[in-house]
């Protein structure tokens, strides 16, 4: 009994929970049983390997994979299965392994595109203007289609477009994958910076990462995945980012 | 030199039909996938109807056009959400275009029960004059047709760039998967594409049934057709290509039709359009389509 009331309890502190949820693409379950949350003002990084399930994750919230067991509660409200594009409307930015930013829409057009839930349309041109002036990266490709922009060009745009949605959730997908080390740093900063910003709102982020030292920069809880079950789960700070990398690494 | 320009000048005018032609199809199929091959069709029952009403009802012909081009944009949005919805939420592509094929019979053969198999006249609704300048006949209502196309088209142009609904259209044919996860509400998008393309389409088919002046029941497959070749030429990515591609298409019969014949000049158009097609199998303006598993 006083277990099921203390997940009630923990669910009701945080912003996003999930309770002993299975995630499946079709037939095939690929996480199983999974206990977590997140709080408001709170950066969660996933790290694991290859596989472990980390994408099907962030998919299973968004409603991009079928959550087939357990619950997911956004805000006290039940998120299980809903279709992807309420995701944005209620508030949740994701921003995907890969980018997909709109290959043939400029960097501009790709920011814009983060704010469509919103009602405010002057407000969301106001931040694109304020992502485009704060980075130079993302200015340089303002008029350039994305499928003619470098992967750290693509990947900070992917990251404004989230922004621009003005967040409460945000869930940023291995943002340092297949970039050169100068990029991935680039890619950082403009993380860390509008994480700051997000955290001051009470904004919560998952940050799925492979690079658990610079996950461990921004994040105030890890937690670490391996063939689709948690293996750790802790405050920043518990395990050294060396034994974090043992646990997966072999 | 002079007759080349004649004939230059009536295929640019029939191309711009055309062209609305292939947007209505390619916008659809840039963002659902599916080869709507109902569209000639549904635009015909509502050609029928203005006829219908002019003829049955003494209606004036611009409310009996105003009328019908409602239907258009509501039966499009109906075949969306009643039928092909059922396929396409489904990925069932081909399934979704047999259905296709049958509503296109079922809407003309609702035309035919009603108004009959035999030709009717459509009403003209601007006088003709023809003028010559510098050798060369220019017939007013061709310049007026070609004049509505290339409106339609930039409001069109204006509508997609400009308005928030109109870029999540847009940024849904880029890819799909994409939208949905930005908060663009892809399903409704769909019925709204399907309407809007009604629209554009039924313009494009009143101004060539306007041209000749009368209608058949095999009109509806000949849009269809014309709309998929010249959408499938210009690239069926990009809605620069289609209007390319129906220019294309009728400057080609234009010149097949001066140069070598009547009889064949539809088969020499559509045999030249393979060619194009085999050797830019993209089309002229096309681009690659976001892959995802
Ligand atoms: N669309 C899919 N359909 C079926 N299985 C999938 C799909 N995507 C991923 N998987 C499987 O789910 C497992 C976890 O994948 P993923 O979540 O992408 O891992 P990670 O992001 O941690 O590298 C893998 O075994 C992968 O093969
Ligand atoms: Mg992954």
């Amino acid at each position: 009994m006083w277990v099921r009331a203390m997940t009630t309890d923990v669910s009701t502190a945080s912003l996003l929970h999930l309770d002993a949820v299975s995630v499946a693409y079709g037939e095939t379950v690929v996480l199983r049983d999974l206990t977590l949350s997140v709080a408001p003002g709170e950066v969660l990084a996933v790290v694991g390997p290859n596989g472990a399930g980390k994408t099907t994750l962030l998919n299973g919230i968004v409603g991009l994979a079928s959550v087939v067991a357990g619950s997911v509660t956004y805000d006290s409200r039940n998120l299980r299965n809903m279709r992807p594009e309420r995701a944005g409307g209620m508030g949740i930015a994701y921003v995907p392994q890969g980018r997909w930013l709109f290959p043939y829409a400029s960097g501009t057009m790709n920011l814009w595109s983060g704010g469509y839930p919103r009602r405010d349309r002057r407000a969301v041109d106001r931040d694109v203007k304020g992502f485009l002036s704060r980075w130079p990266v993302a200015q340089r490709v303002s008029r350039r289609n994305a499928n003619v922009m470098s992967g750290g060009e693509q990947q900070v745009v992917a990251i404004g477009r989230g922004l621009v949605a003005e967040p409460r959730l945000l869930l940023i997908d291995e943002p340092s994958l297949g970039l050169a080390p100068v990029l991935v740093e680039e890619v950082f900063r403009v993380l860390t910076e509008i994480s700051g910003g997000l955290l001051e709102k009470n904004a919560a982020i998952i940050l799925v990462e492979q690079n658990v030292n610079m996950a461990l920069e921004i994040a105030d809880h890890v937690c670490v995945l391996a063939a689709g079950e948690i293996v750790h789960d802790g405050r920043r700070g518990e395990l050294p980012a060396s034994q974090i990398g043992d646990l997966y690494l072999h | 030199m002079r007759f080349f320009i004649q004939l230059l000048i009536e295929g640019i005018e029939e191309g711009s039909v055309y062209a609305l032609w292939a947007l209505g199809y390619a916008v659809v199929y840039q963002v659902l996938g599916l080869m709507n091959f109902a569209f000639g069709d549904t635009l015909l029952l509502c050609l029928y109807l203005v006829t219908g009403l002019e003829v049955g009802f003494h209606m004036s012909p611009w409310i009996a056009l105003a009328l019908a081009l409602v239907l258009a944009a509501v039966t499009s949005m109906f075949v969306e959400r009643q039928i092909y919805s059922r396929f396409t939420n489904r990925q069932q592509l081909e399934a979704g275009f047999i259905a296709a094929l049958a509503c296109a019979y079922i809407l003309r053969n609702i035309a035919t029960a009603v108004w009959g198999q035999a030709p009717l006249a459509f009403p003209s609704f601007f006088g003709n004059s023809v003028y010559t300048i510098a050798g060369i006949k220019i017939a007013s209502d061709g310049l007026i047709m070609l004049g509505i196309a290339i409106g339609v088209m930039a409001l069109f142009g204006l509508y997609l760039r400009m308005t928030k609904l109109g870029r999540g259209i847009v940024l849904a044919g880029q890819d799909r998967q994409s939208a949905a996860v930005v908060g663009i509400p892809v399903r409704g998008i769909i019925t709204v594409v399907f309407g809007v393309c009604g629209v554009v389409g039924f313009i494009g088919a009143a101004l060539f049934a306007n041209l000749f002046g009368g209608l058949n029941s095999t009109l509806g497959f000949y849009i269809t057709f014309q709309a998929f070749i010249a959408a499938t030429v210009g690239g069926a990515g990009s809605l620069a290509g289609s209007v390319v591609g129906g220019l294309l298409l009728g400057v080609i019969e234009s010149l097949a039709v001066g140069y070598v014949s009547g009889n064949f000049a539809q088969a020499l158009a559509w045999a030249a359009m393979a060619v194009l097609v085999l050797l830019r199998p993209r089309g002229i303006l096309g681009r690659a389509q976001v892959e995802r598993v």
